[in-house]
């Protein structure tokens, strides 16, 4: 395999010369992180990736959405909410080809009296209509429904610097075992609820998540 | 007269003050612990908040919508993308256009056979127009059906946009591996599946 990947070292430079084309040297390939000057200064409603991936034995679907993250900032070392931000997980399950959701799970994080954030969860499918609970620990909601936010490590693994230095010299610079998102943090909102109620009984699903800032 | 009973009335509406204010705390001290109370969060309809961002495929607003697009598609939902034949393709295939034209002969040299810009968009169109994961339940999970948190989106993504799929296996990159296979902590089988922060 490593063979293979040298024999394709041109192609990785060109490739990786290549992408000003589509990226400008300032911005990662990467999978959302950072991807717009509003994203990027606005990092509790910058979205850095979308997951959502079924279990047909366990009969749950899960949803996961980091947000304020990247590889080329500081390791975020405490959690960040804001109250002020809306979290939109999207669910056409209809395939009726207009791709509007079906289900809309809305997510906000608010406080108590003494500072403390709470999560607020509605319309998680199968679940009771409005889930709140502490954030930082596991909320669970009819019989498959869970909730939970917070700081972990980011997900996401991709050779960013590898990336920047060749586009920056145009010198090939690209390594499998250097992971520009290693070491680095994210918030994550996960979501796991019930498939049924989530796919209508349909086999086709689509999600998406939007993020929203109320001034 | 008067005025003694003025004083006891004073004197009693202290006294009374002072035990109201003792009876208030469950400490020595007489202080007030706040109770946390409950959580208060926004009620505001979705459509009052303005909307900042937009995902559902991995890197396609990051690497093939043009900079100056990408807060009007950050702006759009996936009914948008799809409306009047496809509103941001014509930007997508221009830098797909791009990319192609700028890697094929380096493809063809290495043996590989790289997708015309009319069969990448074909085979990349149904994955990132409209700009969405897309979930068929009667198939295995793996991207690009859904995402998972160990799948390599970068490098799968990268070879449909580029090879000829009839000829390469939609899995070449990702096996070499082109960036990295996998992240730098392990996931979790169980909920919530994420690897503890750094």
């Amino acid at each position: 395999m490593k063979a293979m990947m040298r024999r394709l070292a041109p192609w990785a430079i060109a490739a990786l010369v290549a992408a000003p084309l589509i990226a400008p040297p300032n911005q990662a390939l990467a999978a959302d992180h950072r991807e717009t000057s509003r994203a990027q200064g606005d990092p509790a409603a910058d979205i850095a990736d979308v997951y959502a991936w079924h279990a047909t034995g366990a009969g749950t679907l899960t949803a996961i959405v980091t947000y304020g993250g990247g590889a080329d900032v500081d390791r975020r070392t405490s959690p960040l909410y804001d109250k002020d931000v809306l979290y939109t997980i999207n669910i056409d399950n209809t395939d009726d080809s207009n791709f509007q959701p079906d289900e809309q799970i809305l997510v906000r994080f608010g406080q108590n009296n003494i500072g403390e954030w709470g999560i607020q969860v509605v319309g998680l499918p199968g679940a009771d209509a409005t889930i709140v609970g502490p954030v930082g620990t596991t909320i669970t909601s009819g019989t498959k429904g869970k909730v939970r936010v917070g700081l972990y490590d980011d997900p996401f693994f991709f050779d960013l610097t590898g990336f920047k230095n060749t586009l920056q010299t145009g010198t090939v610079d690209f390594d499998d075992a250097r992971d520009g998102f290693a070491g680095k943090n994210v918030m994550a909102i996960v979501l796991e609820m019930d498939l049924a109620a989530a796919t209508g009984g349909n086999n086709k699903v689509r999600v998406w998540a939007t993020t929203g800032r109320k001034s | 007269m008067k005025t003694q009973l003025k004083h006891l009335v004073l004197a009693l509406g202290v006294v009374g003050t002072t035990l109201a204010i003792s009876s208030c705390g469950d400490d020595d001290k007489g202080t007030t612990p706040q109770e946390p109370g409950e959580f208060t969060f926004r009620s505001d309809s979705p459509a009052q908040y303005i909307r900042v961002d937009r995902m559902g495929m991995p890197a396609v607003a990051t690497a093939l919508i043009s900079p100056a697009n990408k807060p009007s598609y950050n702006d759009d939902d996936p009914e948008d993308d799809v409306s009047a034949g496809g509103k941001w393709a014509p930007d997508i295939v221009s830098n797909l256009g791009a990319l192609h034209t700028a890697l094929d002969d380096d493809l063809t040299t290495l043996g590989l056979t790289p997708a015309t810009v009319t069969l990448a968009t074909n085979q990349g169109a149904p994955l990132i127009i409209p700009d969405v994961l897309t979930l068929t339940i009667n198939q295995a999970a793996g991207f690009p059906n859904g995402r998972r948190l160990p799948d390599q989106v970068i490098d799968l993504t990268l070879a449909v946009i580029l090879l000829d799929l009839a000829v390469h296996d939609v899995g070449l990159f990702a096996g070499l591996p082109l960036n990295p296979d996998s992240n730098d902590k392990s996931f979790s089988p169980n909920f919530p599946y994420l690897a503890s922060a750094h």
